[in-house]
């Protein structure tokens, strides 16, 4: 299978007659990610986004905990 | 039809069940609101009890036990109230009513304090009103 | 015969879970040749969301999930991998119970995106901009995000079929697992893999294991108080050591490097709220009354793992 046909495969139709490339998510990392890719009438790529999608709230949660608690809290930010 | 509360009240069986049945042979009068529970001890009374029955719709929950020093099973009451303050500190924290459950010393002799306790706290239920954690926190 | 395949699904987690599968070191690569690994996102495998969503129904045979279910992506890929698995695994303790990350039901979504997007000592944001779930750029790149909702263990969202605690999973616990997974040897569903002993039980500290019997907490004293004996239950010192309602699948790795145990393990097979019964197991540890209202911070302490899969789930909000 040859590039344009991969593209074809993985394209749909965006806004306004525009292509929108799609990776969700993106992967081999910690944390979820998500990458929008925009394509003109050409093909050519117009914009591209990256979204992440996870939010957590440790900002709020941690207040009001113990301070020496606060390091083994926080290690699950990301336990990569 | 108008809300009618509807109270638990877990009670240890040496003091205050035999309080109850004291009340009920003196023709004390107390709200039919009230639904007893029998058990053993008050040191059996675990949080999961308390908070099962508030989730399961109870209005309000009312432990009773006998007074320091008369526990039968000799420190029941002292791990009892120390459970129970404890779970106290933490419901109230997340939002529970703390009036809605009640801990209270009522000996086997005091069947005129049981009906009083048992009025007082119907009361103040009536007050609170229906309990929101029905079926779960929202 | 074809080896069993295996999916697993990140949803709100941090990845320890992950990294806990890989601290397997040479097991794995024993345990990962007996598998046919179709679906490891985000972190592991290049496989997107539409893979999964195009495999047939029931054509994984263990699906593992780890993380809570925190927003509405989360949500729908836990359905499919519920659709897509004949056994589902709730992998480590935010799956099971819903961790520490659960512990964001003690706030509402606004607090909490109050805090991150604009009331921050060092948040630059004037125009208070806060993250939607669909956004125009520029009048015509339309982006989407998924919609947050309160944190929530597996079993609210999906049926689960066996449970692994842990925060992460203790590399050993997670071996002996696939091992009795590839074996067939699985206890009846809905139930925990687990040796089903407290940490007390396996603790070195543990005075009765000692011979010696066990005393009453005096004072309560936190880990900044200075360093616990060499030997004795940190209960007894009057740390609050959350190890005799916890599982000891990690063989007692905490309080033996003088940590108190948080229940990241989960609870004993039996508890329905782990918080409640770890209430119960600590105050009747207690000298004294007193000592009962000098425990600081209780909740985050008793919940500290296990809020969403609580009783109350949550804070009541008025």
């Amino acid at each position: 299978m040859g590039l344009i046909d991969i593209i074809k495969k993985i394209t749909q139709k965006g806004g306004k007659g525009m292509k929108k490339i799609e990776i969700n998510p993106m992967t081999r990392l910690e944390g979820h990610g998500k990458i929008t890719i925009f394509l003109d009438e050409q093909g050519n790529v117009e914009n591209a986004f990256l979204q992440v999608v996870e939010f957590m709230g440790y900002e709020k949660f941690l207040i009001g905990m113990p301070i020496e608690e606060v390091p083994r809290t926080v290690q699950t930010i990301c336990g990569v | 039809m108008a809300w009618e509360p509807r109270l638990i009240v877990i009670a240890c069986h040496w003091c205050t069940y035999a309080g109850a049945d004291l009340a009920g042979s003196l023709r004390y009068s107390y709200p039919p609101t009230v639904h007893i529970v029998r058990v053993p001890c008050s040191g059996r009374v675990e949080p999961e009890f308390i908070a099962e029955a508030l989730i399961r719709g109870a209005d309000g929950v009312f432990i009773g036990g006998c007074h320091f020093g008369d526990c039968h099973y000799k420190e029941g009451n002292y791990k009892a109230i120390r459970r129970f303050n404890l779970f106290k500190r933490v419901a109230t924290e997340l939002g529970v009513e703390p009036d809605r459950i009640q801990l209270e010393w009522i000996s086997g002799s005091e069947g005129k304090k049981f009906a009083e306790s048992m009025t007082a706290f119907d009361a103040k239920i009536r007050e609170l009103g229906p309990n929101p954690l029905k079926g779960g926190a929202q | 015969m074809s080896k069993p395949k295996l999916a697993y699904y990140l949803a709100g987690g941090c990845g320890g879970c992950d990294i806990a599968v890989v601290d397997l070191s040479e097991t794995l690569v024993d345990v990962a040749l007996q598998l046919d690994i179709v679906f490891w996102a985000p972190t592991v495998a290049d496989a997107k969301y539409k893979d999964l969503e195009a495999m047939p129904d029931g054509s994984i045979d263990v699906g593992l999930v780890s993380g809570n279910v925190r927003n509405s992506e989360h949500e729908h890929i836990v359905k499919v991998m519920r659709q897509k698995c004949k056994v589902l695994i709730a992998f480590g303790i935010c799956a099971s119970c819903g961790g520490i990350k659960g512990l964001v039901n003690l706030h509402t979504t606004e607090q909490l995106l109050d805090k991150a997007y604009i009331n921050t000592f060092s948040t630059d944001n004037p125009e208070k901009i806060l993250p939607q779930t669909t956004v125009v750029v520029d009048g015509k790149y339309e982006l989407t995000l998924p919609s947050l909702m309160d944190a929530r263990p597996l079993d609210q969202v999906v049926k689960v079929d066996y449970y692994v605690g842990g925060c992460p999973p203790y590399h050993e616990h997670i071996g002996k697992a696939f091992m009795a997974l590839l074996s067939g040897q699985l206890p009846p569903s809905g139930s925990w893999i687990t040796m089903g002993k407290a940490v007390c039980e396996v603790c070195n500290r543990n005075p009765v294991l000692q011979g010696k019997s066990k005393k009453f907490a005096t004072t309560v004293k936190r880990t900044i108080d200075g360093p616990p004996s060499e030997d004795g239950c940190l209960l007894e010192e009057g740390y609050l050591c959350l190890g005799p309602v916890t599982q000891g699948d990690c063989g007692s790795k905490c309080p033996s490097a003088n940590v108190p145990c948080r229940g990241c393990g989960g609870p004993i097979p039996g508890v329905k709220d782990f918080g409640l019964r770890a209430i119960s197991a600590i105050a009747s540890m207690l000298d004294n009354e007193e000592l009962v209202d000098q425990i600081p911070d209780p909740v985050h302490l008793f919940y500290r793992y296990t809020l969403p899969s609580s009783f109350l789930g949550k804070k009541i909000k008025r």
